[in-house]
């Protein structure tokens, strides 16, 4: 896959401060992928994303860019004209862009079609719900045919079905071979939409996998707690060869494949034990993530 | 085409905006109290008191127009249209903005005044050269000092740039001050007949300080909390 835009050794220190806001980040983002960018209040996504886009200027490092690469950027709190409409909105930023006449038209009525504004063409900005505001940055980020989106946390703020409104959308845009970079704080989401992920905790990123592989990796991995005494059980499991660790009741296996998994369940309705409960790959993203950044619920 | 789009927006959006509503009130305001149509008024003291009211104009026009701008709604736009065309369309639209303001008190003084004596031949260019002049001066300056352009310069050294304009320095080396300076008192000087208008003295002022905006703007970090 041809790499759109990549990030060599990048580093950020804010003017006045002594702290690093991104330390050393190295990333390539390929055409047609949608990439999630994971990380706490800040870890350094926003930073990222807004050196990437030249809003900041890096302490050290580069951005090196394919030649002709149209870059859309969607600010976490897009701020618009609100005396303007909808239309007139995406007519300036069409123009800004160079393009003019019959062609903006078109690719307007396009971009309100994508983002499900058209009934909304003619209203002011002003009177758009916050879930409108964010398809209206979207669409303008779209507009003029961009390869590249940035979008910072798209979904903030918004509610269930306004967060799945934004997931479509990017899947949408993404079946267009257009690539994808987006930052957020809802790991289901991330899982949902992403091909690669990355984890910035404390300006770093501390991983950049593809999500396929974090899945294949993890489903082999799973916790379970019976009735039976720990002993017995450490004694069964051990005899069928399985690879475990065990705390008491709750008792934690990696690397099982399909097989193993159901000789497991197999072996505990043969002994007549009781499955209390299973912990599985449905946390896939936030274990991750806790274990990258060894993170407990109570630290921040 | 592109700064075309962008003057035009920010043009409109200004006029919608109830910013608006403040400067006709200031140019009501100048035009009822120190061009009092019931008054007759000499050419002299009407080209004289256009002077200040067009720094005013120009400073208050300057100041809405960025107040209201150099926000995040920034970030997009010069994004699409790159850093150099978007600095120069909020240039443009402030010396039009202003530019639109002098031409209605220019029409209320060609409608309303009254002059008692003829003009002189060439007074009203050398106004106009002056009034233009001074302009594109507090213009480029009050966007030099911005939140436009970055973090703010501190506004006492435009205060005092412009305190030390209103002096004359006649002797060496302080003639050589000036060239840092505004000729705005020159200019209104030269609107009443003494002197001529330092018009391209403030155009090439006025070049070089929007030039150091323009470097100041293309360095600038846009952080917004």
């Amino acid at each position: 896959m041809e790499t759109l835009v990549e990030v060599s050794g990048l580093s950020k220190r804010y003017p006045g401060s002594s702290e690093w806001a991104l330390r050393d980040v190295s990333v390539a983002f390929r055409r047609g992928e949608v990439y999630g960018l994971v990380g706490q209040n800040g870890a350094g996504k926003t930073t990222l994303l807004r050196l990437i886009l030249g809003l900041l200027r890096p302490t050290s490092g580069k951005i090196g860019f394919q030649q002709g690469v149209r870059i859309g950027y969607v600010p976490e709190r897009p701020a618009f004209y609100t005396s303007f409409t909808v239309r007139e909105y995406l007519n300036l930023t069409g123009r800004s862009m160079g393009i003019g006449g019959r062609n903006l038209a078109g690719q307007v009525d396009e971009v309100l079609a994508t983002v499900d504004l058209v009934g909304k063409a003619n209203a002011r900005i002003g009177t758009l719900s916050r879930g409108m505001l964010q398809r209206l940055g979207i669409a303008q980020a779209v507009l003029g045919d961009s390869d590249f989106i940035i979008m910072d946390e798209p979904a903030a703020g918004l509610d269930p079905l306004g967060q799945r409104g934004i997931r479509e959308l990017i899947v949408n845009i993404n079946r267009r071979r257009k690539t994808i970079l987006f930052s957020s704080h809802y790991l289901a989401e991330i899982e949902r939409v992403c091909h690669r992920v990355g984890i910035i905790h404390r300006g770093r990123l501390v991983l950049d996998r593809n999500l396929d592989d974090l899945v294949r990796e993890y489903r082999g991995k799973f916790e379970i707690e019976t009735d039976a005494e720990p002993r017995t059980l450490e004694r069964e499991l051990l005899g069928f060869g399985f690879q475990f660790e065990s705390d008491g009741r709750r008792v934690r296996f990696q690397n099982m494949d399909d097989d193993r998994y159901f000789a497991l369940m197999r072996l505990l309705h043969d002994r007549g034990i009781r499955l209390l409960g299973l912990r599985h790959s449905a946390l896939l993203l936030e274990d991750t993530f806790l274990s990258v950044t060894g993170s407990r619920g109570d630290e921040e | 085409m592109r700064i075309a789009a962008l003057v035009s927006a920010l043009w409109r959006e200004h006029f919608r905006s109830t910013v608006v509503v403040l400067e006709t009130l200031a140019v009501a305001l100048f035009v009822g109290i120190v061009l009092d149509p019931r008054v007759s008024h000499e050419w002299d003291y009407v080209a004289l008191a256009l002077n200040p009211a067009i720094v005013v104009l120009a400073a208050v026009s300057t100041g809405f127009i960025i107040g209201r701008n150099a926000d995040e709604k920034m970030d997009i736009l010069v994004l699409k249209a790159g850093k150099v065309r978007y600095y120069l369309a909020v240039v443009i639209v402030a010396i039009l903005v202003t530019t639109f303001w002098m031409t209605v008190i220019g029409a209320y003084i060609h409608l309303a005044i009254r002059l008692p004596n003829p003009v002189t031949p060439g007074a009203p260019g050398r106004l106009v050269l002056s009034l233009g002049g001074s302009m594109l001066v507090v213009v480029s300056l009050f966007v030099l000092f911005s939140t436009l352009t970055g973090r703010p310069i501190e506004p006492i050294v435009a205060v005092i740039l412009l305190v030390l304009s209103l002096g004359s320095f006649e002797t060496e080396p302080w003639r050589r001050l000036t060239v840092l300076l505004p000729p705005l008192v020159e200019n209104a000087r030269a609107a009443i007949g003494l002197g001529q208008p330092q018009w391209l003295r403030c155009l090439a002022y006025s070049a070089v300080v929007l030039s150091l905006g323009l470097a100041r703007f293309l360095r600038r970090e846009f952080i917004w909390s």
